[in-house]
Order: C-alpha cells, then sequence, then structure tokens
C-alpha cells in the first residue's frame, strides 16, 4: 500500500499525465506557429508539478466521479495558470521560469503578452468542449466558476502590483492574506477543490465551505512556496532563488520584516523597494535576506504556514471525512501535509 | 546485575502520545535560524509560548479573513437577488417575512427559557413547539437570524445548544466537527479583526458528553461594539482546534 510520502508524487504523476495527454489535444502546432503557437506550447511542455488538474481531479473523484468527467477542467485550468505565468513574469521582470528563461525573456514583451492572451483562448475552448463530457447545464456552472476564478485572480495580481507601484510598506498579515486568497488560492486550491465537487455531485450547493479549505491550503502553499524562493533547492524550484526580494514582492516575510525593523532600518528597505528591479544593488538584497533572518520574519512565514495548513485540515475533515475511503480522498489530505515537506 | 534481579523497563517520561496542535506537522525547524534573533523578532528563543501564541494568532486572522469574505460575496449575492421585484418576489419576500418574524419570536421564547432554567437551576423544559435553543451542528445560529447548514451529504451530524443573551440583534455562526460537542471544549474570548475593538469575553461552553450535548453561551454586553467577533473551538485534551465560533453584532 502506498505510504502518505509516496501517494502525493505518484498522484501527481498519474493526473499529471492524464493532464498533459488532453492537454495536447489543445496544443496542436499550427499556423501562425513561430510567433504564436509554438510559444503557447512552450510554459506548458516545460514540466511542472500539476498540483492544480491534480487536486480538480481528485476532488471529483472523491465525490464519485469518473476521472474523465473533471479531464477538461484540469486542463483549462493548466492553460489558464500558464497564461496566468506568462503575464506575470511581465509584470514581476521575471527572469526564470521551470529553470529555462522565461518567455519574455526569449521573444520580447510583446510577444509573450499575445501568447499569454492565446492561452487563456485555448483554455476557454477546453471549457466550452466541458458540454460533450458534463452536459450544457454543469459545462455552464464549470464556466461560471472559471470566470469567478480568472476575475479573483486578476484582482488579487492588481492588488499586489498596486502594493508595488506604490510601494507599500505599511501592510499588515491580515492585508497580505486578503490578497493570497484572491490572487494565489481560488486558482490554486479554491477552485480546483469547488470544481471537483461540482462535478461529482452535479450540485453547487455548499460550495462556500470549499472557500475556508482552498484558502487555508492555498495561503500555505504560497507561504511556503515564498520561503523555497529564499532557501529552497535552486534546481528544484525552477525560478531564482531570492528572486522576490529583487522584484519587491510583499511576502509575508517581507511584511514581517517591515513591521519589526527599527525606523532607520525601515526607511532603507522603503528606499530599496522604491527602485527599480534592476537597479537594486546585490549588496543590499543580501541585507534584506539577512534582516529576515535576524529579525525572525522567516520563522515566523514557517510557523504562520504550519498553522494554516492545521487549519486547511480541520477544513478537510469537514468536507471529506464523512465520504467513503479512496485514494483520491487520501491524497487531498496528504496535499496538506506535502504542501509544506515539498523542497 | 544479580541474576535474580527482574529486569525492569525504565520509567516512561510520558505515557500517551503528544496531542499538541502546534507540533502537528513537527517543531518548525530552529537549525540556528532563530539564535540570536533580534529584538521584536518573531518567537522567543525557546519557541515556546510565542510560537503557539503565533498558530493560534494565524488561524484565527485567516478565519477572519476567509470568512470576511465570504460575508461580503454573500451580501453581493443577496443585492443582486434583489434587483428584481415583481409582484411574485414579494410574494415569497411576505412569506419568508412571516416565517422569519415567527422563528424569532420562537427563538427568543427559546432563550428566556433557557434563561429561567440557568436561574432556577432545574430541568425546566419549553414546551414542545418552541425552539429550545438546540440546533444541529455545524450550523449558524441566533435569536434573530439562522444560516442554513452547511454540511455536505454524507457528513455526521452532533447537537450542541446555543444560548445567547444579548441587546441587539446577534449572529452565532458555528462550525463542529462531527461528535466534537460529546466532549468538554474550551473556547478562547473572541476578537474582531480591528484590534482597537474589545473582546467579546463572556463566551463559554458547559457540560458535553455523548448523553448531553454541549452548550455554548455567549453573552454579549450592551455596549459592546458592532462587529465580527471570532474565536476557536479547542478539544483539551488533545490541544486541537475542533472548530471555530464565529459571532456578529449589529448595530440597532
Amino acid at each position: 500500500m502506498t505510504t502518505d510520502a509516496e501517494l502525493v508524487p505518484s498522484m501527481l504523476k498519474e493526473y499529471g499525465d492524464i493532464t498533459r495527454v488532453a492537454l495536447c489535444e489543445y496544443l496542436q502546432p499550427r499556423e501562425p506557429r513561430r510567433h504564436l503557437y509554438n510559444l503557447v506550447a512552450d510554459y506548458p511542455r516545460r514540466g511542472g508539478r500539476m498540483l492544480r488538474p491534480s487536486l480538480c481531479i481528485a476532488s471529483a473523484c472523491a465525490f464519485g466521479a469518473a476521472r474523465q468527467d473533471a479531464v477538461r477542467s484540469a486542463v483549462a485550468l493548466e492553460l489558464l495558470h500558464n497564461a496566468f505565468l506568462v503575464h506575470d513574469d511581465v509584470e514581476d521582470e521575471s527572469d526564470e521560469r521551470r529553470g529555462q528563461p522565461t518567455l519574455h525573456a526569449l521573444h520580447g514583451v510583446p510577444v509573450a503578452i499575445n501568447v499569454g492572451d492565446a492561452l487563456t483562448l485555448v483554455g476557454l475552448r477546453a471549457l466550452i468542449d466541458n458540454r460533450k463530457t458534463l452536459g450544457a447545464q454543469l459545462a455552464m456552472q464549470v464556466m461560471e466558476e472559471a470566470e469567478r476564478m480568472a476575475r479573483e485572480t486578476v484582482e488579487g495580481q492588481a492588488i499586489e502590483l498596486g502594493w508595488r507601484r506604490d510601494n507599500a510598506t505599511h501592510l499588515s498579515d491580515a492585508d497580505y492574506l486578503d490578497m493570497v486568497l484572491k490572487k494565489t488560492c481560488w486558482y490554486t486550491t479554491i477552485y480546483p477543490s469547488r470544481v471537483g465537487a461540482l462535478i461529482g455531485t452535479r450540485s453547487n450547493r455548499d460550495l462556500d465551505r470549499f472557500l475556508r479549505f482552498g484558502f487555508f491550503l492555498g495561503a500555505a502553499f504560497q507561504i511556503e512556496d515564498d520561503l523555497l524562493n529564499l532557501e529552497g533547492d535552486a534546481r528544484q524550484y525552477g525560478k531564482e532563488l531570492g528572486g522576490d526580494i529583487w522584484e519587491g514582492k510583499r511576502t509575508l516575510m517581507l511584511i514581517h520584516l517591515l513591521r519589526a525593523a527599527s525606523e532607520d532600518e525601515r526607511a532603507r528597505l522603503a528606499t530599496f523597494l522604491a527602485q527599480p528591479r534592476r537597479a537594486r544593488p546585490l549588496a543590499e538584497v543580501q541585507w534584506v535576506r539577512d534582516q529576515m533572518d535576524g529579525y525572525g520574519s522567516v520563522e515566523h512565514a514557517r510557523q504562520v504556514a504550519h498553522a494554516l495548513a492545521g487549519a486547511a485540515l480541520h477544513e478537510y475533515e469537514y468536507l471529506y471525512a464523512g465520504l467513503r475511503d479512496s485514494r483520491d480522498k487520501r491524497f487531498i489530505e496528504a496535499l496538506v501535509r506535502w504542501v509544506l515537506e515539498r523542497t | 546485575m544479580s541474576s535474580k534481579e527482574r529486569v525492569k523497563r525504565p520509567k516512561l517520561e510520558r505515557t500517551d502520545p503528544i496531542r499538541v496542535w502546534s507540533t502537528l506537522f513537527g517543531i518548525p525547524p530552529s537549525d540556528g535560524r532563530t539564535a540570536g534573533v533580534k529584538p521584536g523578532a518573531a518567537g522567543r528563543a525557546d519557541g515556546s509560548a510565542s510560537l503557539q501564541d503565533v498558530m493560534s494568532r494565524s488561524v484565527e486572522l485567516g478565519y477572519r479573513v476567509v470568512d470576511e469574505y465570504i460575508r461580503q460575496g454573500q451580501q453581493a449575492a443577496q443585492r443582486i437577488s434583489e434587483r428584481s421585484y415583481g409582484p411574485e418576489v414579494m410574494t415569497n419576500d411576505m412569506q419568508q417575512f412571516s416565517v422569519r418574524m415567527a422563528q424569532h419570536a420562537s427563538d427568543l421564547v427559546g432563550i428566556w427559557f433557557e434563561m429561567v432554567q440557568l436561574a432556577a437551576g432545574s430541568a425546566f423544559r419549553p414546551p414542545s413547539g418552541f425552539a429550545d435553543g438546540i440546533w444541529p451542528s455545524p450550523a449558524a445560529a441566533s435569536p434573530t437570524r439562522a444560516r442554513p447548514s452547511a454540511a455536505p451529504e454524507g457528513a455526521d451530524h452532533t447537537s450542541v445548544k446555543i444560548a445567547v443573551a444579548s441587546v441587539r440583534p446577534t449572529e452565532v455562526s458555528l462550525d463542529l466537527r462531527p461528535h466534537a460537542a460529546e466532549r468538554p471544549l474550551v473556547v478562547h474570548a473572541l476578537r474582531a479583526v480591528d484590534p482597537d475593538k474589545p473582546r467579546l469575553s463572556e463566551v463559554s461552553f458547559d457540560g458535553g458528553s455523548a448523553a448531553a450535548p454541549a452548550t455554548l453561551r455567549i453573552s454579549v454586553p450592551a455596549d459592546h461594539p458592532p462587529g465580527i467577533y471570532n474565536g476557536l473551538i479547542i478539544d483539551p485534551e488533545s490541544s486541537r482546534p475542533v472548530g471555530s465560533v464565529s459571532v456578529r453584532i449589529l448595530a440597532e
């Protein structure tokens, strides 16, 4: 029998493979290839853990659906996720994605933005095709969920971009969680678990409850992701280590540091954050990193992530404990621990 | 050691598993990262009480954020649904209003009986037909409004009694794990998102056994500021949260 530690990687691979096969249908080469469709397939083909589609399929199966019923929704999610990534990389001026140069670094910002738009439309196609397996009514409900997910995500992104643009330095943990709820949780964990339940139960009753589970799991995931950006394994992480500090990203660690630092240090931080990314000196990036250790900001964020993961387990009990035992159900539970243990 | 001497097991430091909420995932590593932390840094050097506090506050904060988000969503949905007002909608609303008024009267009588029961210390029971303060949980209950249960199909239910003393309209949302109310529970003072608002401290659980489910008692002082106050419900035996309670005090 598969242990919890093995279950998550094995099911991520299993459901990831199913999603990749279905994804190929939507990434067929066609014209114009050079500046569009070859590039549309770039990020999806770079790999990735396939967390979101796997959670979507597992949630549907845990509630009694056949895998095939959830695959197109999982494909759409993966395509929309990649569309967000392309645009995020432009907005964040990121250099690396999944261990390779970002799309805009390779092909320029205008082409990258257009590729991101195309990925969104391809994702929309997958949602429309849901009619074939789910019927028109359920497909429309999934579509509405996807529209809300996309809207919440761009609203969250707007909040974060606004913080950077206005050089916000007086943020609280609650502000951070508000932003993460929209920017990360909706498309990483809330939408997959809600749509899975929607497909599995053929009913949109009680979907609000999935907001709590998805929020706690997604927020723990995001904080842990930000921690990995500071101290993860560079090869496995796939993005530049310390990139969030270079970008001035308002992570929980930075927000804690801004709160805990002395007045002089806070002024130095504000000056650093006010500079454009390319103008930020390496020595100052290193200084910020050292302060995060010195003030226990990294430790604080880790503790918050652990606490939120605990709350996710609590909400899991409510949502899934009454369902019959299955690999999918155990996978969703094990995912909470995996979020904290991944490297 | 003499050959006649019986070999004895050394006395164990503990005989029960450690069921502490904060170490659910193991103690977060403190491999020197917290050594030499600056004043104002998160956590004390030993990481004990402060760790508990950070974890407890984080969960509470998380629930406040997501519950406020859900509340705003519900309000938005309500506004949208109120946009069209044809005769049919008006009739339905009037019916709902009548039902709600009957529910209010029933709830208030139930609370009054509850208070009498408390004062008399007897097993005095309200007559049938009136709400006696027992709602299935997870559910929301209040003297003025009740939210339908959000439990998905297949989830077990448990019962809990809720007694609210408030001069103002007050909503209570209670989430509990199945069967959690069958043992003694602890709830700390409820906090608002705004740190300047005073905590709602007169909140407690009584009883709690398989035979007699727990009673959640909430007393809202007359001058307590309106707002949403949240708190975790803890199983003292395991130190793990088994639910949450949210109290919304409305303005007059």
